[in-house]
């Protein structure tokens, strides 16, 4: 998963165990043929109305994945999730879970289970009967029941509360306890809708650790919905960035952050800095850009398939960039700019540079060693330059 | 000094509205009746407080509870009342539940339906019911076109015609307390329900029906509470077998002219149903303690 | 019930309560006289009138019960100036010290009063000192006469057989019967019928009058003081033991409805009460002067021959009856013949503890406990 996200704007969080144990890594079953996935969405649309809430999606979910369905509020991502747990019905399309047609199934038969955005707890009932609730609709018998709800009430660490009634509870207790109710019945698939949207910030990024420990504990595919880039980065195997209705990337996080294949894309995820142009020639591979008359050309990785003379963006994340108070040696990729705002966060700074012709770059720099010759500074001529092998060009 | 005006408001209201008047009853109910302007003794007097209060006893308690019919009709009273209270439970439940689930757009119009009947004065309303219910009313009409029936139904002047007075008066004071109970539960927990597993029959008695308690005690409480004092609607509907409390404090203070008796009958009937009233109360401020 | 006294013929349980704050506080610079009569129980020209003639203004409420009247009486400051009690209801109220003397030199048209009612009615008022009276009428029969026809052909309907013998009401069960819901208006008539004393406060002779009632209790639809007018009127009862008025003013409203009832009202032959609508001024009447020429206007013969005439009641002003329509006049269930007023009595007010019996008693009829 390549570190993309640490690489975000944001300063570094500290790794988790559970993230340094990865056992994730080398793990892509969406990439073995061989493997059938658990959940199939085919041509699914869904309309409200006039509306059109999902455009013919076609996905494939698999097992023990993390996935994320991320987007902005409206993008579809939430009636996406609906439409797997059975409260919305598609226009059209099947879901599949498992090889088996469930469109037509009520929700109360399927085989996943959902964490609500609200939590949606049954106020009540007590933490016990809440996490119980689940199993005994399945007629469990209850000391099997009361065996089951005290294993996943210690996997959360929700023991002392099991007699407490939801609104005694803190926000980040009932979050474990809608999840705890969610994986109760251990179900195959556990849909997330905005799990963590109600903590905050800092509860948030220890909980969407522990979200990930609990997937790989329990080997369940989850499937998260979030509109956070960050959280989706943190904890899937693979995301899936919506936009009115469609699917406009499926990629891990890191092919997400590292080859957006849209401005789009580059945008939602992490800080990006655009120079749009157009391909002049093509040679050995890179693309050579011209972004306005009088500047020097960029030489980037050409795109599949581009042609010469067409209109390209290049997608230059800010760490990517260096910035040096003196010409650097390598003179490719290099343009003169003036420092007009710097922002200092401890580890790194970030620099605000305009160019010649108006526009602002970002860049980043990590303070590695304590004294600098001389920090960067406010009005300081500077330059930027980066490899042509990180610019990636974008064709929309 | 707001704060404390705020919280001696609604206290100053119950003293003045409530408490002050019922000592005043109370007082009366210990008191003998006389032929004079009031119509009872000893009157309150500011020079003689010693006097007045030896003058007053309890002979009228003892009174009401020598006779089987004051017993008779309280317990009659609370019969017809929990009887109404649950058929008018029954038939708001369903009401209230679809308006809950109505679009949001149309809920506050169906509110206003529900409060409509009110623009029309109760004893209007309670009127209409002799022309439906009579002999030669609408409904026998109705029936007897429709062949379901051949002989005419005797329903006005009855039991049967009480009970549909009181719930038909009293349905709007179920329904809007069921409604905001039903309205406010989350959707989102129907959908956790049927998540885990449970059809939605079972939803509604697992989750629905459990969380709108609080409703249907409210409304409960508010029919039942008025319906034992009743007096109109029996009066109105009802055949003269049909005795109620209110009808026999209205002979006590109208017939008999007896106040003192009549004050001890309303006094005995506060008491009972001060005990509901305070199962509310508790009821209420549970609630309150939970919805925080 | 007891909206008992509801003769006039109000609309059935429109409950008047309305008007509660005639407030006591009275202007005494500007004339005026407040009124405190049954609902539609005067022709309004006649207030017109009195005002043009003596300048006072007139403040005219209107009750439907003599219980309400009597509460407010009982309650002190009522405000009024004139109130119209029956006759049981003013005996007691006089005694309870409700009303003021009146001053005969002020009510010079007293000589015009009809002997025969100022009589009668000194069993509530000895010396007819406190009032006088204003309308007059009696308790008997309203029937509907063709279903009484199909059902009692031979039974004579001048007579209170028709109700009170147990085979008779049987037959009348099936198109209803109502009875007033007044135990001292019910139960002295069925003594006079049984041949006793109607005022007879003896245990033994009440459960008699009891007896009569319980064994036709089956049939009877409802006890009630008010129902039975628009009932008879529409046709859902067929016979009604109710007050003169009421019935006249339901066998009218059938008329009215051209809806094939005829009713009429019986007086019958056994003799029955005979009750009286007072005219009678409160102690703390704020207007004094006023409320005698107010009676002293009513008490001129042909502004009660007016008032009469547009309610059908007989009145108790001898004077009047040369201006009283012949029709009404003549009509011997509104003026009986000489034969029939000799078996009319005057009902005397129970004391306090005649009327808790008589209650329960009457309970006891009425809900069968």
């Amino acid at each position: 998963m390549s570190g993309a996200t640490v690489q975000s704007a944001t300063p570094a969080q500290p790794k988790s165990p559970l993230r340094t144990a990865a056992p994730q890594s080398g793990f892509a079953p969406w990439k073995d043929p061989s493997k059938a996935p658990i959940v199939r969405f085919e041509n699914v649309v869904k309309r409200f109305g006039d509306f059109v809430a999902v455009k013919d999606c076609t996905l494939d979910i698999y097992e023990r994945e993390f996935f994320a369905l991320l987007g902005p509020s409206g993008c579809g991502k939430t009636t996406l999730l609906r439409m797997l747990a059975g409260f919305e019905k598609p226009t059209s399309g099947r879901i599949l879970v498992a090889g088996q047609d469930i469109t037509e199934l009520a929700p109360y038969e399927r085989p996943v289970n959902m964490m609500f955005q609200s939590y949606a707890l049954f106020p009540h009932m007590t933490v016990e009967q809440n996490i119980g609730f689940g199993l005994r609709q399945d007629g469990m018998p209850k000391d099997q029941i009361a065996t089951r709800v005290d294993e996943v009430m210690a996997l959360l660490e929700l023991g002392r509360f099991g007699k407490r009634k939801p609104h005694q509870l803190s926000g980040g207790q009932q979050q474990r306890v809608a999840l705890a109710r969610a994986i109760a019945k251990k179900p195959r698939i556990v849909l997330l809708d905005e799990p963590l949207g109600a903590l905050d910030k800092r509860l948030r990024q220890t909980a969407q650790f522990e979200l990930m420990g609990i997937q790989e504990r329990t080997g369940t595919t989850f499937i998260i919905v979030t509109h956070d880039q960050e959280e989706a980065m943190t904890v899937s195997s693979r995301i899936a960035v919506m936009d009115h209705g469609e699917f406009v990337q499926i990629a891990t996080p890191g092919d997400i952050y590292e080859a957006p294949n849209s401005r789009y894309v580059a945008n939602f995820i992490g800080d990006v800095n655009l120079f749009e142009g157009k391909v002049v020639s093509i040679s050995g591979g890179f693309a050579e850009i011209d972004w306005g008359p009088g500047l020097a050309r960029f030489k980037s990785v050409a795109p599949e398939g581009c042609t010469g003379d067409q209109q390209v963006w290049l997608a230059l994340r800010p760490e990517k960039i260096h910035i040096d108070l003196d010409k650097p040696t390598d003179t490719s990729n290099t343009i003169p700019g003036k420092v007009v705002d710097v922002g200092y966060l401890g580890s790194i700074s970030h620099y605000h540079v305009e160019l010649a012709n108006g526009q602002r770059v970002k860049a980043l720099r990590t303070n590695s060693s304590r004294t600098v010759d001389r920090p960067i500074s406010w009005e300081d001529k500077v330059w930027l330059q980066w490899p042509a092998e990180t610019g990636i060009v974008l064709t929309r | 000094m707001r704060r404390w005006f705020v919280i001696l408001v609604p206290y100053l209201w119950l003293l003045v509205f409530f408490l002050i008047p019922f000592f005043i009853v109370f007082k009366i109910s210990l008191s003998d009746i006389a032929t004079a302007i009031p119509p009872y003794t000893p009157t309150f007097s500011i020079t003689d407080i010693g006097g007045f209060f030896s003058q007053l006893d309890f002979e009228n308690y003892t009174f009401i509870f020598q006779d089987s019919l004051y017993i008779g009709a309280y317990f009659s009273a609370l019969k017809i009342a929990f009887f109404s209270t649950i058929l008018t439970l029954l038939i708001a439940y369903p009401i209230a539940y679809g308006m809950a689930r109505a679009p949001r757009e149309w809920q506050p119009t169906l509110v206003m339906l529900v409060i409509l009947p009110f623009w029309t004065s109760f004893l209007i309303r309670v009127y209409a019911w002799i022309g439906i219910l009579k002999k030669e009313g609408l409904l026998n009409l109705f029936l007897m076109n429709l062949g379901l029936i051949s002989e005419p139904l005797t329903i006005m002047n009855t039991n049967t015609a009480v009970y549909i007075g009181i719930v038909y008066s009293y349905l709007p004071f179920m329904i809007l307390p069921l409604y905001a109970s039903l309205e406010k539960i989350n959707p989102a927990l129907l959908e956790a329900a049927a998540d885990l597993g449970s059809p939605p029959w079972k939803s509604f008695w697992q989750v629905t029906f459990p969380l709108s308690i609080p409703g249907v005690l409210a409304g409960c409480f508010l029919v039942f509470i008025p319906a034992t004092g009743e007096f109109v609607i029996p009066d109105l509907l009802g055949g003269s077998e049909t005795l109620m409390i209110g009808k026999t404090l209205w002979n006590e203070f109208f017939n008999n002219r007896d106040w003192p008796v009549s004050s001890a009958v309303a006094v005995v009937l506060l008491l009972v149903l001060v005990v509901p009233i305070v199962l509310f109360q508790r009821n209420q401020e549970k609630q309150r303690e939970a919805g925080r | 019930m007891t909206y008992s006294g509801n003769k006039r013929g109000t609309l059935a349980g429109s409950l008047t309560l309305a008007t509660m704050l005639a407030c006591g506080v009275a202007m005494a610079d500007q004339k005026e006289v407040r009124v405190y009569n049954w609902s539609d129980y005067i022709d309004e020209e006649i207030l017109t009138e009195f005002t043009k003639e003596t300048g006072i203004k007139v403040v005219y409420d209107v009750f439907d019960s003599n219980e309400i009247l009597e509460t407010k009486l009982l309650a002190g400051g009522s405000g009024y100036d004139v109130v119209v009690p029956t006759g049981q209801f003013l005996a007691r109220q006089i005694q309870a010290g409700v009303f003021q003397k009146l001053d005969k030199s002020k009510l010079p048209n007293i000589s015009n009063m009809w002997p025969e009612v100022s009589n009668r009615v000194a069993v509530y008022d000895p010396g007819n000192e406190y009032a006088v009276d204003y309308m007059w009428g009696t308790t008997g029969l309203g029937y509907n006469e063709a279903k009484i026809k199909e059902r009692l052909p031979d039974v004579p309907t001048d007579s209170f057989d028709l109700l009170f013998k147990p085979e008779n009401a049987a037959k009348l069960k099936d198109c209803g019967i109502m009875v007033l819901d007044s135990a001292t208006d019910v139960l002295p008539v069925i003594l006079q019928y049984l041949g006793l004393d109607p005022n007879s406060k003896a245990q033994a002779d009440l459960e008699k009058a009891a007896a009569v009632l319980e064994a036709i209790r089956p049939n009877i639809q409802k006890f009630h003081s008010s129902e039975y007018i628009n009932a008879l009127a529409n046709g859902d009862i067929c016979i009604a033991f109710g007050w003169s008025g009421d019935i006249l003013q339901a066998a009218s409203r059938a008329e009215e409805a051209k809806n094939g009832h005829t009713i009429h009202y019986s007086l019958p032959k056994e003799g029955t009460q005979m009750w009286f609508d007072m005219l009678a001024v409160p102690k703390d009447a704020p207007h004094v002067e006023e409320a005698h020429a107010f009676i002293n206007f009513l008490m001129k013969p042909e502004v009660i021959a007016k008032a009469s005439n547009y309610i059908s009641y007989a009145n108790g002003n001898l004077a009047s009856q040369k201006f009283i329509d012949e029709s009404i006049l003549k009509d011997g269930a509104i003026y009986p013949d000489e034969a029939t007023l000799k078996k009319l009595f005057v009902l005397l007010p129970y004391d306090a503890k005649t009327q808790r019996s008589v209650t329960r008693l009457w309970t006891k009829i009425v809900t069968g406990q």
